[in-house]
């Protein structure tokens, strides 16, 4: 499922695809690897990606999903949960 | 007369009273037709030529089809992985040649040291970046361009690298002057290392052309050697009268300049001492050369002067020597001119016969060359040279190596422009 969202559902499968593609781009842009990666991570503290890294990464998802994250939404993106339920939500839409 | 030479003789001695003497303890060099100063040495002796048809991106529709592309090189394996995606590829190329630099000179950064500087020519920059990003804002629109499209294409961003990734925090300059932008790079940092403003600065030059704008760019000058697309390694051909003019190509060339006592002191290898730098405009035209070669001749006369020599002390010249008809004939008219009966006795050469012109890193592969023929005992050939010009009478060192011991060598590096440089190194015994 690579070019999410597709689909007005969001179920427990979709979720758990949208996770495991946000664990994927994150684990790509810090270059560790996929295990390493908790949802839940704070993002700027534990693995360092500053201001601009967050730009850098979400351009990642922009591109991915070819969605424009607004700027006040990318202000509230802390982990890759904020990520997961960003994107979850605008599927919904 | 007798108190003008006096007057001379004090100047001589008052400069190097108050001047450091600076010289070169460490090499890097990324090349076409090699990788490291061992291998890029062994291909200038042998006359190995690095142009080849080139791969780097679909060329078939360009006049020239040919460069001096680096295909042997794996920036990923010097280069860290986090860092490499951030890069253009003339900064990754820069970087390589960076490190082997700094160790090649046995440098340990420590903190609480005077921290090194660095001084870095390119002509282009990140143009592959730049390029990318115009393709990306034309087919996608604005908001798809990169957050880095900015910052790795800049002409500073592989001085800003250096710095970060090699731990180089004194003074960070980048120099775009097209094809005399490291030997300015080398100059300034000489005079900021002899002027006491830093005690040790890595300077050269770095280029990446081989990209299709850029490429089709300097194809559209009709600049370029476009009569050996199917035998590459022919097509560079300096001072050749059949020469059809340059042939584009990427490379970074690197080396340590640091103040001679310290190096003394910490039992540095010194490779050479350099002697003299100068500078100068043509005010001409803004790609031609001036066919008289007066701002040439001016800025070797100024380049001895600044180095306290005559003409008759320089042994060997590194010579800019493009290929293109005009700059080969304008360069030997005016080193004839200011060398007189001494031109015989000169040994030149020309690198760009085997590794194209890397643009702003030119200059620096001219000191490298040099350098290593004052250590090496050896000039390295100009390669292709068949049939003499009349308006190009210099023994150019065709095709084959000559062994010959030498001490003192002038570089050229000349711009679009209208932009001049020259160096001088010496030996140290």
């Amino acid at each position: 499922m690579s070019n999410y969202p597709g689909g007005k559902m969001i179920n427990d499968e979709i979720k758990s695809t949208l996770e495991s593609d946000v664990k994927a781009v994150i684990a790509g842009y810090v270059k560790k690897p996929v295990a390493e990666i908790k949802m839940d991570q704070p993002l700027r503290e534990q693995l360092g990606v500053d201001s601009f890294g967050m730009f850098e990464l979400t351009f990642e998802f922009q591109e991915k999903y070819k969605l424009e994250i607004p700027e006040e939404d990318l202000k509230k993106m802390l982990t890759g949960n904020d990520i997961a339920n960003w994107l979850a939500q605008k599927g919904k839409k | 007369m007798k108190n003008d030479t006096h007057a001379k003789n004090v100047a001589k001695v008052m400069k190097r009273e108050l001047f450091n003497r600076v010289v070169i303890t460490g090499l890097g060099v990324v090349a076409p037709n090699g990788i490291g100063i061992d291998a890029f040495w062994g291909a200038l002796e042998k006359g190995k030529s690095g142009i080849k048809k080139i791969k780097a991106f679909d060329a078939s529709r360009n006049r020239c089809q040919v460069g001096g592309e680096i295909t042997e090189l794996e920036p990923s394996a010097y280069i860290d992985s986090k860092k490499i995606d951030r890069m253009d590829r003339y900064a990754q190329l820069g970087i390589v040649a960076g490190s082997m630099a700094l160790a090649d000179a046995a440098i340990k950064v420590q903190e609480g040291d005077p921290p090194p500087g660095v001084y870095i020519g390119t002509g282009l920059g990140g143009m592959l970046i730049y390029e990318r990003s115009f393709e990306v804002l034309t087919n996608k629109g604005p908001r798809s361009i990169h957050p880095n499209a900015v910052s790795s294409s800049m002409p500073n961003s592989l001085a800003g690298h250096i710095a970060m990734d090699l731990g180089l925090k004194g003074p960070n300059i980048a120099i775009s002057t097209a094809c005399s932008s490291s030997s300015h790079a080398i100059g300034h940092a000489f005079d900021a290392i002899r002027c006491a403003r830093s005690e040790m600065i890595l300077a050269g030059g770095s280029e990446a052309s081989l990209s299709p704008l850029t490429f089709s760019a300097f194809d559209a000058m009709r600049v370029m050697a476009s009569d050996c697309n199917d035998s590459p390694e022919q097509a560079s051909k300096p001072f050749d009268k059949r020469r059809g003019g340059l042939v584009l190509a990427e490379g970074a060339a690197m080396m340590v300049l640091e103040e001679f006592n310290g190096a003394m002191r910490r039992g540095a290898h010194i490779y050479a001492e350099v002697l003299g730098y100068g500078a100068n405009s043509g005010g001409y035209h803004i790609v031609a050369p001036d066919p008289t070669g007066q701002d040439v001749v001016r800025v070797m006369r100024s380049t001895l002067r600044d180095a306290d020599l005559l003409p008759t002390e320089i042994q060997f010249i590194s010579a800019h020597a493009t290929a293109t008809q005009a700059n080969d004939r304008v360069e030997a008219l005016a080193l004839k001119s200011i060398f007189g009966d001494h031109t015989k006795n000169l040994a030149i050469s020309c690198v760009k016969s085997m590794i194209g012109h890397t643009i702003g890193a030119a200059g620096a592969f001219g000191v490298l060359a040099a350098l290593l023929a004052i250590n090496k005992g050896v000039i390295h050939p100009t390669i292709n040279f068949a049939v003499p010009d009349p308006e190009c009478d210099l023994d150019v060192t065709p095709n084959i190596a000559r062994k010959r011991e030498i001490q003192t060598a002038m570089i050229n590096a000349f711009g679009f422009g209208s932009n001049n440089a020259c160096l001088i190194i010496r030996g140290v015994k």
